[in-house]
C-alpha cells in the first residue's frame, strides 16, 4: 500500500513526463497521449488522499496540504516551472477528463514568451476549457524578483502589460527590474533579438512618457551594460541605439563619458570610444566641451597623472578614430602637466591673517585705522577661541594688556572680557592648554568666584594644573578655603595624589603651604609623593625638610634628603648630619648604613670625603660599615 | 614655404582684387588662382585653416597679427560687414569653391550671420566654412577662439586695476565683483602660455608698466594655482589678491617723506608689509582675508628668522602669498631677459632657485618649477641639430627638457619630447622679438 506522499511523488514524476513528451510530441502523439493517460491515472490515485488536489507553488517548492514538497529536484524543478508562470496554486477537482489535462499540459509547455503572448492559462480557463481545474494566479510583481535567468522572459512581457494596461505600479516594478534584465542578456542576444530591441525601444519610450527624470538614469545604466561586457567589438551594430540617445541631454552624456573616465579603475578606451561613436553627431561639440569642464575640474586627477593615461590610451588607439571634437579635448586634457597637488590650508590662512592684524595693531598710530583694527580683531577673537588658537589669543590679551591706559577703549575691554570669560570657562572645563599658563598669569580678575573652583576641584574631582593655577592666581586670599577642602577629602587617595601631581607644575609660593598642610594628614606614600612635589619648587623648605632625614621611613628620608642635597649651600651641613656621625661600638652604623645607601643611591659625589671616612673606621664593628662605604665610594668614583 | 602672415595678405590681396576687377577679370582669375595655390599648399600640411577676427585684429591659427590688421582694417571692416569672425579653408579645397566663394562675399545681396553659413552649403561649397566666434565659455574652444575670449577681457581688466589703486587710495568703494569676474574669466581663458601675456602687453605703450606687471602677475599666479589643485574660489581670490601685492611698495613710496616712530624702526620689508595690508583693512568683508594677507607677505621672505623681534609677531608666509611672490619674481626677472643681448629664459629658473630656503619655500619652489619650466610655453628655441622648434608642452619630470614642435626646417616638422632623447638638446632660446615665422607644420 503506497503511502500518500509515495502517490503525490508518482504523480509529480508523471506531470514531470507529460510535460517534457509535450515538448516533443504534437499533442496526438502516442508517446504524448501515453504520458497523458498515465497522468490521469496517477491524478486518480492521489485523489483517493487529496480530493480536491490543491497545490500551492512557491519559486522552490510545492505543498499539498500539510505536505510541503521540497528538496527533491523533481519538486523544485515542477516548482520553478509553475512559478515562471505566474501559477500561485492548481487545483484538480474530480471527474477530470484526459483531454483536459492534455490542454493543460500542452499550454504549459509552450516556450514562456508564447505563453505570455496568449496570456498564459487565463483565456482557457475562461472560455471554459478546465472545468475541473481551478488557477490562482501569482502577482507578476513576484517573478521581476527573481534572480535566475528566467527574468528576461518575464521582463518583456510585463512590460508589455503594464503598457497595455497602463499600470503604472507594474512599469514602475518593471522599470526597477531594468538592470536585472539587461544583465542577463548576453550580448548576442541583445543585438540580434529582435522581439528584445523592440521592447527596449518601448521602454524608454513608455518610461520618458512616465517618469521622464528617471530616463537619463536607464539609458545610463543601459550604456554601463554595454561598456563593461567582454565580448563588445567593432562589429556591434551602432546604430540601433542611436535613438534612445537622442533624447539625453548634451549635459548627460558629457557627465556619462567623464564619470567613466574618472571614476572607472577597470576602464576600457575602445569601448569608451564606442560609445562616442553613438551619440548623435550634432551633440559632439557641446558635449566634448562640457566634458572638458568636467575633466578639468578634477584638478587631483589631473595632477597625479590619472586622468591623463587614461586619455593617452583613448588617443593612442588606431583601431577607432575618435571624433575631432573629442580629440582635441582629450589632447589638451592629455597635455596637462603631472604636478603633485598641494591642498589649500586655509587654516593657516586664517591664522596668518589674525596675526597679521595684531602686527598691524602694533605699528598702526592713527585712531581710526587702530579701531578698524580692533574690530576686525574682535571679530577675530571668538573664531580664534572656537579653533583653540591660545597662542594667537596669548599674545593678542598680552597686547591689550600693555596698552597706555588713554588707548584702552569700549572696544578693548570688551575683547579682554570675552578672552577672561571664555578662557576661564575652558579651564574649569578641564582643558589644557600649554598657552593657558601664561594667560592665566595676564589676567587680572576671575569672572566667577572661588566656590565655582573649590567644587570643580574637590566635588566633581576635576584636577588639572591649570584650574589649581587659576585659583591661586584669583583667590590666594582665599587659600584657607582651599587647604579646608583639601583636609575634607584626605581619605581619597587618588584625588590628593592628582592634585599632589599637579601641583608639582605650578611655580607659586603656595605651593608649599598647601603641601606641609596635608603632610601630616595624608599616608607615608602620599607624603614621599608631597617630599618628591617639593624637588620641583624654585624654593627649598629647610625648616619643614630638615627633621625628615632623620626619618625612619627610608623613602622620606630619601626624598628629603634627595631635595636638600640640590642646594649647595645646605649640602655639605647635610652630609655631616648623615654621614659625619659618631658611631661607639657601632651604635649608630644601622644609621649610617642606610644613609650610605641613601647618598649612593641619590648620587651625591661630594659624599666622598665622608665615605671615605667611613671606609677608614676601624675595629671590627665597623667591618660592615667599611665595606659598605668602600662599595659606595667605589660607585660614586666611577660612576656605576 | 609661405609664412602664416603671406596667406592672410594673399586672402586681403584678393579681395581687393575682386573689388576692383569682375569675375572675368584675368587679373582676378590670376590673384584667385594664386590664393588658391597657397592655400592648397597649407592644406596639404594641415587639415583646415582657421581665420578669425577679434576685435580688430585678425588671428591665424594661434598668431595674431596686430600690425597686419593695423593696416588691413579696411578687410577687418570688410569681413564684419558680413557678420563673418572666422573662414574655415578644409583639405580638398577646390578652386572653383574659392572663386565661388569671393565672388559669393562681393556680392551685395550676401546677408549676415547664419544665412551666410546656409548660403554656402546651398552653393557647394563643402571645403570652405564661415561663422562667428562663441564667446561663451559652453564650447570646445579652439586654440583661436580661447585667445579671443582672453584678450578682451585682459585689456579691459588693465583698466580696471589702474582704476582700483586709486579707489583704495581714497577708501572708495571697490567693484569687487567687477574683480571676482575680471580674473575668473581670465582664469578660464587663459591658455597657460606666459609668452601671450608678454605679447599682449607688447601693444599697450600707454599703460603703466607697473599696471602690466600686476596684472600679469594676478593672470600667472591665477594659472599657477590652478595647476597646483587649489579650488577656483581660492583662485578667484588669489588672483584678485596678486593685483595688491605692490600696493606696499607703491604706497611707501608716496609717503616717503613722513614716517612714523614707529614704522621707521621696523625693517624694510615690515614696513612695506604694513603700507600694503593696510588699505585693504577697509575691504576685508568683501574681498575676503585673502588679499589682504598677500598684500601684507608677498614681499617677505619664506625664512622669516632674521625678521624675528619680540615686539611683533611674524609667521612663515603662507603658500598663496609664496605663489605671488614666485609670479611677481618671475616677470619681473623675465623682462629683465628681455633687455639682455642673450634672451636666456632657463636663467630666471636658475635664479629662483638660488634664493630657495631664503626666499622661496622649496617644495613650492620645485612644483612653480615643474608648471613653468625651464622654457616657458610657447618660447622659441633653437636646438643643438640647428633646427627651430617651439615649446609646446611642460614636462614635469623634467622641466629642463620640454617637448617641442619643429618649425625649421620644415622636412624636420614634428614633435620632439627632449626629455625622451639624449641627442637632442636646446642650444638657446629666441628672443620673442626675433621669433621666426612659422611656416605649417
Amino acid at each position: 500500500m503506497k503511502t500518500q506522499i509515495e502517490t503525490l511523488k508518482l504523480f509529480f514524476q508523471a506531470f514531470k513526463i507529460s510535460l517534457k513528451n509535450a515538448l516533443m510530441y504534437p499533442h496526438h502523439h502516442p508517446g504524448f497521449q501515453h504520458s497523458i493517460q498515465n497522468l490521469t491515472q496517477r491524478l486518480q490515485e492521489v485523489s483517493r488522499f487529496f480530493s480536491p488536489l490543491i497545490i500551492k507553488i512557491s519559486p522552490t517548492s510545492l505543498r499539498v496540504n500539510d505536505f510541503s514538497l521540497e528538496g527533491d529536484t523533481l519538486y523544485q524543478e515542477l516548482a520553478c516551472f509553475l512559478h515562471l508562470r505566474k501559477i500561485k496554486s492548481l487545483t484538480f477537482i474530480p471527474g477530470i477528463e484526459p483531454k483536459e489535462l492534455s490542454q493543460l499540459i500542452t499550454t504549459l509547455s509552450l516556450p514562456l514568451r508564447d505563453y505570455y503572448r496568449q496570456e498564459g492559462l487565463m483565456p482557457l480557463l475562461a472560455s471554459g476549457a478546465f472545468p475541473h481545474i481551478q488557477i490562482e494566479e501569482l502577482d507578476y510583481s513576484q517573478l521581476l524578483k527573481g534572480e535566475g535567468e528566467e527574468i528576461k522572459d518575464v521582463w518583456g512581457y510585463l512590460l508589455d502589460e503594464s503598457i497595455k494596461k497602463e499600470d503604472n505600479q507594474l512599469f514602475r516594478e518593471v522599470e526597477e527590474s531594468f538592470v536585472k534584465f539587461i544583465s542577463s542578456l548576453d550580448l548576442e542576444k541583445l543585438i540580434n533579438d529582435e522581439e528584445i530591441n523592440l521592447s527596449l525601444e518601448k521602454f524608454f519610450a513608455r518610461l520618458q512618457e512616465v517618469n521622464a527624470p528617471a530616463y537619463p538614469l536607464r539609458v545610463k545604466e543601459f550604456l554601463r551594460s554595454l561598456l563593461h561586457r567582454p565580448n563588445l567589438g567593432a562589429d556591434f551594430p551602432l546604430e540601433k541605439y542611436k535613438k534612445i540617445l537622442t533624447q539625453l541631454s548634451e549635459e548627460d552624456l558629457a557627465l556619462f563619458l567623464s564619470e567613466e573616465l574618472i571614476h572607472r579603475d577597470d576602464f576600457d578606451s575602445l569601448r569608451w570610444q564606442l560609445i562616442t561613436r553613438i551619440i548623435p553627431e550634432e551633440k559632439n561639440e557641446k558635449i566634448s566641451a562640457l566634458m572638458k569642464d568636467i575633466l578639468s575640474q578634477q584638478a587631483s586627477l589631473l595632477a597625479q597623472g590619472k586622468l591623463q593615461n587614461k586619455i593617452k590610451k583613448i588617443l593612442s588607439s588606431v583601431d577607432y578614430p575618435l571624433a575631432e571634437t573629442y580629440k582635441s579635448v582629450l589632447e589638451e586634457l592629455s597635455t596637462r602637466p603631472e604636478v603633485e597637488t598641494l591642498p589649500f590650508d586655509s587654516k593657516e590662512l586664517k591664522r596668518n591673517f589674525r596675526f597679521i592684524l595684531l602686527n598691524l595693531f602694533h605699528w598702526e598710530e592713527k585712531t581710526a585705522e587702530r579701531q578698524k583694527i580692533t574690530q576686525l580683531l574682535g571679530e577675530e577673537v571668538s573664531v580664534a577661541l572656537e579653533e583653540k588658537d591660545f597662542e594667537f589669543i596669548k599674545y593678542l590679551y598680552s597686547s591689550l594688556q600693555n596698552l597706555p591706559p588713554h588707548l584702552v577703549g569700549e572696544a578693548i575691554s570688551q575683547i579682554k572680557k570675552i578672552i577672561t570669560k571664555q578662557v576661564e570657562q575652558l579651564i574649569l572645563e578641564g582643558e589644557k592648554n600649554l598657552y593657558f599658563q601664561e594667560l592665566i598669569n595676564l589676567f587680572d580678575a576671575s569672572y566667577y568666584n572661588e566656590n565655582v573652583y573649590l567644587e570643580i576641584i574637590f566635588d566633581k574631582k576635576i584636577v588639572t594644573p591649570y584650574l589649581l593655577q587659576a585659583f591661586l592666581h584669583f583667590f590666594s586670599d582665599h587659600l584657607f578655603y582651599f587647604l579646608l577642602n583639601l583636609e575634607r577629602v584626605t581619605h581619597d587617595e587618588v584625588l590628593v595624589e592628582n592634585i599632589i601631581t599637579n601641583l608639582q607644575t605650578i611655580d607659586s609660593p603656595q605651593i608649599a603651604t598647601i603641601l606641609k598642610h596635608i603632610f601630616p594628614l595624608v599616608s607615608p606614600s602620599l607624603q614621599v609623593k608631597i617630599i618628591q612635589a617639593f624637588q620641583k619648587l624654585s624654593l627649598i623648605e629647610h625648616s619643614f625638610l630638615q627633621p625628615l632625614i632623620k626619618h625612619k621611613n627610608l623613602a622620606l628620608r630619601k626624598e628629603a634628603i634627595r631635595v636638600l642635597v640640590q642646594n649647595p649651600q645646605s649640602r655639605e651641613k647635610i652630609l655631616q648630619e648623615l654621614l659625619l656621625v659618631p658611631s661607639p661600638f657601632g651604635l649608630r652604623n644601622r644609621f649610617l648604613r642606610a644613609n650610605i645607601q641613601i647618598i649612593t643611591e641619590i648620587g651625591v659625589p661630594e659624599a666622598q670625603p665622608y665615605l671615605q671616612e667611613l671606609s677608614q673606621r676601624k675595629f671590627f664593628w665597623n667591618k660592615k660599615l667599611r665595606e659598605e662605604a668602600h662599595q659606595a665610594l667605589e660607585r660614586l668614583t666611577h660612576g656605576i | 614655404m609661405e609664412s602664416k602672415e603671406q596667406l592672410l595678405l594673399a586672402l586681403i590681396n584678393t579681395i581687393q582684387t575682386a573689388k576692383i576687377y569682375s569675375p572675368s577679370h584675368p587679373q582676378f582669375a590670376e590673384s584667385i588662382n594664386s590664393l588658391w595655390e597657397t592655400l592648397t599648399r597649407y592644406l596639404q600640411e594641415k587639415n583646415e585653416i582657421i581665420l578669425g577676427v577679434v576685435g580688430q585684429e585678425l588671428c591665424l591659427e594661434d598668431q595674431i597679427f596686430f600690425e597686419l590688421s593695423e593696416k588691413a582694417q579696411s578687410f577687418v571692416h570688410f569681413l564684419k560687414e558680413r557678420g563673418i569672425e572666422k573662414i574655415i579653408f578644409s583639405l580638398g579645397l577646390q578652386l572653383e569653391e574659392l572663386q565661388k566663394f569671393i565672388e559669393f562675399l562681393l556680392d551685395p545681396q550676401t546677408k549676415t550671420g547664419l544665412d551666410i553659413a546656409r548660403q554656402l552649403k546651398l552653393l557647394g561649397l563643402e571645403h570652405i566654412g564661415v561663422g562667428k566666434l562663441q564667446a561663451a565659455s559652453e564650447t570646445a574652444l579652439s586654440l583661436i577662439e580661447k585667445k579671443a575670449k582672453f584678450i578682451p577681457q585682459y585689456f579691459s581688466a588693465l583698466q580696471l586695476v589702474n582704476s582700483i589703486i586709486e579707489k583704495i587710495m581714497i577708501k572708495e568703494e571697490l567693484e569687487v565683483v567687477d574683480l571676482q569676474f575680471a580674473a575668473l574669466t581670465l582664469l578660464e581663458s587663459f591658455s597657460g602660455s606666459y609668452l601671450d601675456l608678454i605679447s599682449l602687453a607688447k601693444h599697450q605703450e600707454k599703460t603703466p608698466a607697473r599696471t602690466l606687471h600686476v596684472l600679469n602677475v594676478a593672470v600667472l599666479s591665477m594659472y599657477v594655482g590652478s595647476q597646483i589643485g587649489w579650488p577656483k574660489k581660492v583662485l578667484i581670490d588669489l588672483g584678485v589678491g596678486a593685483l595688491f601685492h605692490d600696493l606696499g611698495t607703491l604706497l611707501e613710496k608716496q609717503r616717503a617723506e613722513k614716517k612714523p616712530s614707529l614704522l621707521a624702526s621696523l625693517p624694510a620689508e615690515l614696513r612695506s608689509a604694513y603700507y600694503g595690508a593696510r588699505p585693504l583693512l577697509n575691504y576685508v568683508q568683501e574681498l575676503g582675508e585673502i588679499p589682504l594677507v598677500i598684500a601684507f607677505e608677498s614681499h617677505l621672505p619664506y625664512n622669516f628668522e632674521p625678521l624675528i623681534n619680540k615686539k611683533y609677531h611674524l609667521r612663515r608666509p603662507h603658500q598663496i602669498s609664496q605663489v605671488v611672490a614666485l609670479c611677481d619674481a618671475y616677470d619681473e626677472l623675465f623682462h629683465l631677459q628681455l633687455t639682455q643681448k642673450k634672451f636666456s629664459p632657463d636663467k630666471i629658473i636658475k635664479s629662483l632657485r638660488q634664493d630657495k630656503e631664503k626666499k622661496y619655500e622649496p617644495q613650492l619652489l620645485e612644483r612653480f618649477i615643474q608648471i613653468m619650466g625651464y622654457w616657458p610655453l610657447g618660447c622659441q628655441v633653437k636646438l643643438s641639430t640647428g633646427w627651430i622648434a617651439q615649446v609646446k608642452k611642460i614636462n614635469p619630470s623634467a622641466p629642463e627638457k620640454p617637448s617641442v614642435q619643429v618649425i625649421n626646417p620644415p622636412e624636420k616638422a614634428g614633435l620632439i619630447d627632449l626629455a625622451a632623447t639624449e641627442e637632442i638638446t636646446i642650444k638657446q632660446a629666441l628672443h620673442p622679438a626675433r621669433q621666426v615665422s612659422q611656416p605649417p607644420s
